[in-house]
């Protein structure tokens, strides 16, 4: 008997390990995610960071897990565009149809903010069993 | 059609700010079957572009690059550049060749565009 494909780890093999915006990445308590950003920028060199958060859209944008990315941006007369990687660990909060979204703050004027990524991720918690039944018995 | 002295290409900034020092490459090739004295010349808006030699002693089939250099100024500007070689006699105008410089500008604020998530991955 093969059980390989009926642990977590196999579940999540199943479901994949990569995701495109639109699409849903399951995670396990304790995983990283992490995001590929792009911007594309001109204007003076400045600091600044990137904030990612992942968490549940209401009224507000409730975030359960976030991280801080310092990032830096040359001088430019054109548009040039920066690939950004954020790690975010997936705390012990698990759950279903999670959002994220991510800012670039810490920079001269407004906050600069991606689109709300909606139902991006699940996160599994602890291993769970239901329905555990005696289907048939038989003399052997 | 250049007999001796033929501008290959032009390497200069696509755009300067204004005050900044553009400097402009000129590849000059020696497509004599002779050995060949070559030079540079280029103006900018009317103004003469200096170089780092005035001639150079180039071998067939060898190409050289004469530097230039100038200050740019407060609005766009075409270097045009000429090749020359020695007759024996006089320097000759063998070929010519321009590049469009623009007058670049920093933005003074901040400009960002299509900040977006491109993918996510279980780490």
């Amino acid at each position: 008997m093969n059980l390989r494909n009926y642990t977590i780890e196999g579940v999540i093999e199943e479901v994949g390990v990569a995701a495109l915006p639109g699409e849903k990445l399951t995670v396990l308590v304790g995983d990283t995610v992490r995001v590929r950003l792009s911007v594309d920028y001109s204007g003076p060199a400045i600091d600044g960071a990137v904030w990612m958060a992942i968490g549940q859209k209401d009224t507000w944008f409730n975030e359960f897990f976030a991280s801080r990315t310092p990032v830096h941006f040359n001088a430019s007369i054109d548009l040039v565009t920066y690939e950004i990687v954020a790690d975010v660990v997936i705390g012990d909060r698990p759950g279903a149809n999670y959002d994220m979204y991510a800012k670039i703050m810490e920079i001269p004027g407004p906050d600069i903010f991606t689109p709300n990524y909606l139902n991006a991720i699940d996160v599994i918690g602890i291993a769970e069993f239901r329905n555990f039944t005696i289907d048939r018995y038989e003399k052997v | 059609m250049p007999v001796a002295a033929d501008i290959i290409k032009i390497d200069a900034p696509l755009s300067a700010q204004a005050g900044d020092q553009v400097i402009v490459d000129v590849s000059v090739k020696n497509i004599s079957g002779y050995e060949q004295y070559l030079s540079v010349t280029a103006i900018y808006d009317s103004a003469l572009i200096p170089f780092q030699f005035d001639y150079l002693l180039v071998a067939p089939g060898e190409t050289v690059i004469f530097r230039g250099w100038f200050t740019m100024p407060n609005k766009k500007v075409r270097a045009t550049a000429g090749s020359w070689y020695w007759t024996g006699t006089e320097w000759y105008l063998d070929d010519t060749m321009y590049i469009d410089i623009a007058l670049g500008v920093i933005p003074s604020e901040p400009q960002f565009r299509g900040f977006a998530v491109k993918e996510y991955t279980r780490g």
